[in-house]
């Protein structure tokens, strides 16, 4: 997933700690066999290759993505995409969205055949798991910090997605601090929770590159926004957290009370990388 | 004494005294510097060195060695071309930092002449081999800029002349001499970068490496400019790739068994005869290859060595080692930090998501405290510390040797189109 995965533990003993990492770092490498597109040994590349306009069994850990993705994907208003287009069941009619109507073409969309377990992609459509890939594996991880038992400790998948076990062994929270560059960074605090951060990636050159595409216009979605999901579940904060960079503004209550998050702020950046708060929720629970 | 120049020293001595058994086999010149040098500055103590070629690369050589001379207690009696506005250019720089040295337009007279330790030679290519041998049979250890000549006859004329005078035949490559290129090797021997598996260099200008004429005078050109043609020089193979030749060989501690190659005039058709364009395939024992090229007509790359092994890269012009596992973001070092410090402070680890760029951004590490360092004076000086020793490791001479042979034997691969093995009656 081409991101530099960092676990830190604390007050557990150093062969347990090692344990774990070991652990999760195998799952690490077990997803990614699973879901990257540029391994050639690994499933997803060989479904976008074999399974453009005919149908292609997947293997059962597949399939179960495939299927978090699609409901992720109903719930978000299909803002949440992971093949760009739609999702459809093999004989279903889905009427044509407005984009479609609007550009007269037919954006792609993976068809699942639920008896075979088969997919088939149409009209250009390939998976791309980046916008979950990580959260999937945060939520690997909970299962193995729970497990050995460790009580205290932080796991950051690319500095964007960060699981928090416990607290900080110094203080009430994990403070995690989005870098801007000045001495006040925005400070997030977590407890048995974890985030996801998304959002364009400031540049050298002080721009932001967009790299999260819109799934029904096909674009690269060009925005300053920096979106923070805080939920126990990390696939959930991921998902969502990209969403919302996505989404239309009207459309973020909506999403939110669907998914119900712990916690969502989204932000609008200055040239100065200032956050400026758009939206703020948290959940009364 | 230059503070800078004494604090590298300590290096080169802390190296030579603390490295294992193991690199200081691979690099047994090392010891010379294990000491600071000489004990006194007695008479008796003094190397008295002669420069014979004093033109561009012969007026760097004793820029590189004046500010050490006194403190190294060396002194310059001598220096002969046969070019006089070289030499008089040279006898102003001697003479204007403490030096009177004689001046001589045949080195055959100088020889007759001076009383002197060790001679420093940095003529055109052509002229190293009957000088040295001239120099070694008159007794005189001897210093001679790279590549050792034109032909492998002459190559080998040369070592037989060493090994029967029993003088120092040293070989001008500095970057052995170097710290930046010592502990690089050192790191890789220890297996810091896991087993090499390519080498890489390459050398990139973009000039016409033409010097001016006298006068504008065509009747020079072959004396001035004697690397563009085929006769004198073999260009980039001699000029610049023995440099970067000898490294790998020091590093692999074996010879090349083959090497394949192409070269020709890509730009630069101004009358020259040696390519300014070159492509060369080593092959090593073990698999491994080093892959060279060199130009002159785009210098975007410039120059560089680089060795990739399984677990890391390190490239010496850059001064910089890299990883395959990139280290920890500096976000969770500092958290690191702090947890051991009983710190309680935010984690700096927002930030970006999967980037093309984060790759790029990593910029490895330092190998060597200094980008830069005058490894020309220290092969000087350790010129004369052997000659204060009387000998020089063999495997100094010996790895110039093979560099300076494979040198030719890329231009005879480039000329045949074959792939071409070391002949058996060069071996030493």
């Amino acid at each position: 997933m081409n991101s530099s995965l960092d676990m830190v533990f604390s007050g557990t003993g150093n062969e347990t700690a090692q344990q774990a990492s070991d652990r999760i770092e195998k799952d690490a490498i077990r997803l990614e066999k699973i879901l990257s597109r540029f391994d050639p040994e690994a499933e997803t590349l060989n479904v976008n290759q074999s399974a453009c306009d005919k149908w292609t069994v997947v293997s059962d850990h597949l399939w179960e993505i495939l299927q978090e993705c699609a409901h992720y994907s109903s719930l978000t208003r299909e803002y949440f995409n992971i093949a760009f287009g739609r999702f459809k069941h093999f004989g279903q009619e889905v009427p044509l969205i407005s984009e479609e109507k609007e550009s007269g073409t037919i954006i792609p969309s993976i068809v699942f055949d639920d008896e075979r377990k088969a997919i088939r992609l149409d009209h250009g459509a390939s998976l791309d798991f980046g916008a979950i890939g990580k959260g999937l594996l945060l939520r690997a991880a909970q299962k193995w910090v729970k497990l050995f038992e460790i009580k205290s400790g932080l796991i950051s998948f690319g500095g964007s997605s960060v699981l928090a076990r416990g607290s900080h062994p110094y203080g009430s929270s994990w403070p995690i601090a989005w870098r801007d560059g000045t001495d006040n960074p925005t400070v997030f605090h977590l407890n048995e929770t974890c985030a996801s951060f998304s959002g364009a990636i400031q540049t050298n050159n002080k721009g932001f590159q967009p790299h999260i595409v819109h799934p029904k216009k096909l674009q690269f979605v060009k925005n300053d926004r920096l979106v923070f999901v805080q939920d126990k579940c990390p696939v959930l904060a991921e998902v969502l957290s990209t969403a919302l960079v996505v989404s239309d503004k009207r459309d973020f209550s909506d999403l939110i009370l669907k998914l119900k998050p712990e916690r969502v702020q989204v932000f609008k950046r200055t040239d100065h990388n200032k956050l400026i708060t758009m939206h703020d929720y948290e959940s009364k629970n | 004494m230059n503070q800078k120049t004494k604090s590298r020293r300590d290096f080169l001595r802390e190296m030579a005294v603390g490295s294992s058994a193991a690199f200081l086999m691979a690099t047994p010149w090392l010891k010379a510097f294990a000491d600071d040098g000489p004990g006194s500055g007695a008479a008796s103590d003094q190397v008295r060195l002669a420069f014979i070629g004093t033109g561009s690369r012969g007026n760097q050589l004793i820029r590189s060695l004046l500010p050490v001379a006194n403190e190294q207690n060396i002194k310059i009696v001598a220096i002969c071309d046969n070019y006089r506005p070289h030499l008089e250019s040279a006898s102003v720089l001697c003479q204007n930092n403490g030096h009177k040295p004689t001046l001589y337009n045949d080195h055959k007279q100088l020889l007759e002449k001076e009383k002197i330790d060790g001679v420093i030679i940095a003529t055109p290519l052509t002229e190293h081999a009957h000088i040295a041998i001239d120099c070694m049979s008159a007794g005189i250890h001897t210093f001679c800029e790279k590549s050792i000549a034109r032909t492998t006859d002459d190559i080998r004329r040369m070592y037989d002349t060493h090994v029967s005078t029993g003088r120092i035949l040293q070989i001008g490559h500095q970057r052995l001499f170097n710290p930046i290129y010592l502990d690089g090797i050192k790191r890789i021997h220890e297996g810091a970068i896991g087993p090499v598996q390519q080498m890489r260099a390459f050398w990139h200008r973009n000039n016409n490496w033409r010097r001016p004429l006298p006068g504008n005078d065509p009747s020079f050109e072959k004396q001035i400019n004697w690397r563009l043609y085929k006769e004198l020089s073999v260009g980039l193979l001699t000029e610049l790739m023995t440099h970067q030749l000898h490294v790998a060989i020091w590093l692999m501690q074996q010879n090349p068994t083959h090497v394949m190659g192409t070269g020709s005039i890509v730009f630069w058709n101004d009358g020259r005869t040696v390519p300014d364009n070159v492509e060369l395939i080593f092959s090593f024992p073990n698999g491994v290859k080093l892959v060279y090229d060199s130009m002159t007509s785009n210098k975007k790359y410039g120059l560089e060595e680089q060795i990739l092994g399984s677990k890391g890269t390190i490239e010496f012009e850059d001064n910089r080692q890299y990883s395959e596992k990139r280290p920890p973001a500096p976000g969770i070092r500092q958290l690191v930090n702090d947890l051991e410090h009983g710190i309680f402070d935010h984690v700096p680890i927002g930030g970006a998501s999967w980037v093309p760029e984060t790759a790029v951004n990593y910029k490895g590490e330092k190998i060597a405290a200094e980008d830069f360092y005058e490894d020309t004076q220290f092969e000087l000086e350790a010129f004369a510390r052997f000659i204060r020793k009387g000998s020089e490791p063999a495997s100094l001479l010996r790895d110039a040797y093979y560099a300076s042979m494979w040198a030719l034997l890329g231009e005879e691969a480039i000329n045949s189109g074959q792939q071409i093995a070391f002949p058996e009656k060069y071996l030493i």
